[in-house]
């Protein structure tokens, strides 16, 4: 093979490394909405709203 | 190369491990506030029945102040410091006496040392004719030998309250069941945040946001 065309030592891990980081910036929306804080932050406030809303019966 | 395809691998692998933590941490966050808010600083109660027409009606949802009588330590009878000592005319939320798993909601009427007396659906407190702008009676009869319309005189015990529904004629209150103890009360009935009118399946949007008196 000519010396031209050799792959270096590292030609995999250079691909992977593209590979990857093309894989992380074509996340999906569900992914996205995970990922992101203010999701996170809206769940548990939301989920601490229910719970101190949530109405016992006062006869 | 495997070196560095199983760095990759294990970092995906930290920063799912990561999300899984912050998520947990939320959760934790959210449910010991939820918990301490609900203990400790505002309760929403829903009213089932018309004890308290028409100052609450069937539907009403409401805020409950846990902390003004004291903040009730959990599993205990002890309660932090009050900011003030329920007064007449508080609507209270209380442990039922006879079932203290139930809460009631009713508005107080004697304080400790009050002396209680019903004549003719008349409430007189020491003596004194107390009407209360909030009460109504639906039943024009006078039952002259029940409770409902002729009681007492009693005196209010120390550390306990004498209770009364806004509905006198159709309420399941002090007069039936004797005092509630101060450990007993949960809280002072504050606003109605929602009104729910089940029989036009609408909300009631004039009672919504209303202070209770």
């Amino acid at each position: 093979m000519s010396e031209e065309y050799k792959p270096s030592q590292d030609f995999v891990a250079k691909v992977m490394v593209q590979v990857h980081a093309y894989e992380e910036s074509r996340t999906s929306f569900v992914d996205w909405c995970i990922s992101h804080p203010f999701m996170r932050y809206a769940l548990a406030g939301g989920g601490t709203l229910f719970v101190i809303f949530k109405s016992v019966p006062v006869f | 190369m495997e070196n560095t395809v199983d760095a990759l691998v294990k970092r995906t692998d930290v920063q799912a491990k990561s999300k899984m933590r912050e998520y947990a941490e939320s959760i934790l966050w959210a449910v010991v506030l939820a918990l301490v808010i609900r203990t400790c600083v505002i309760q929403s109660f829903k009213i089932p029945s018309g004890s308290m027409e028409n100052t609450l009606v069937i539907g009403d949802c409401l805020l409950v102040n846990k902390f003004i009588y004291g903040i009730r330590v959990p599993f205990t009878d002890l309660r932090l410091p009050a900011v003030r000592d329920p007064k007449r005319g508080d609507v209270l939320v209380f442990k039922y006496p006879e079932d203290r798993s139930k809460d009631f909601i009713k508005r107080l009427i004697g304080v400790p040392g009050d002396e209680i007396m019903v004549r003719d659906k008349r409430v007189y407190v020491n003596g004194t004719i107390y009407q209360n702008p909030h009460e109504v009676h639906k039943d024009p009869q006078i039952q002259p030998r029940t409770v409902r319309d002729n009681f007492g005189p009693v005196r209010v015990p120390a550390n306990s309250y004498f209770m009364m529904g806004d509905n006198r004629d159709n309420s399941y209150d002090s007069r039936f069941w004797g005092f509630v103890p101060k450990v007993d009360v949960v809280g002072l009935a504050v606003i109605k945040y929602w009104s729910w009118d089940q029989s036009r399946w609408l909300p009631r949007w004039e009672r919504i946001g209303k202070l209770i008196n």
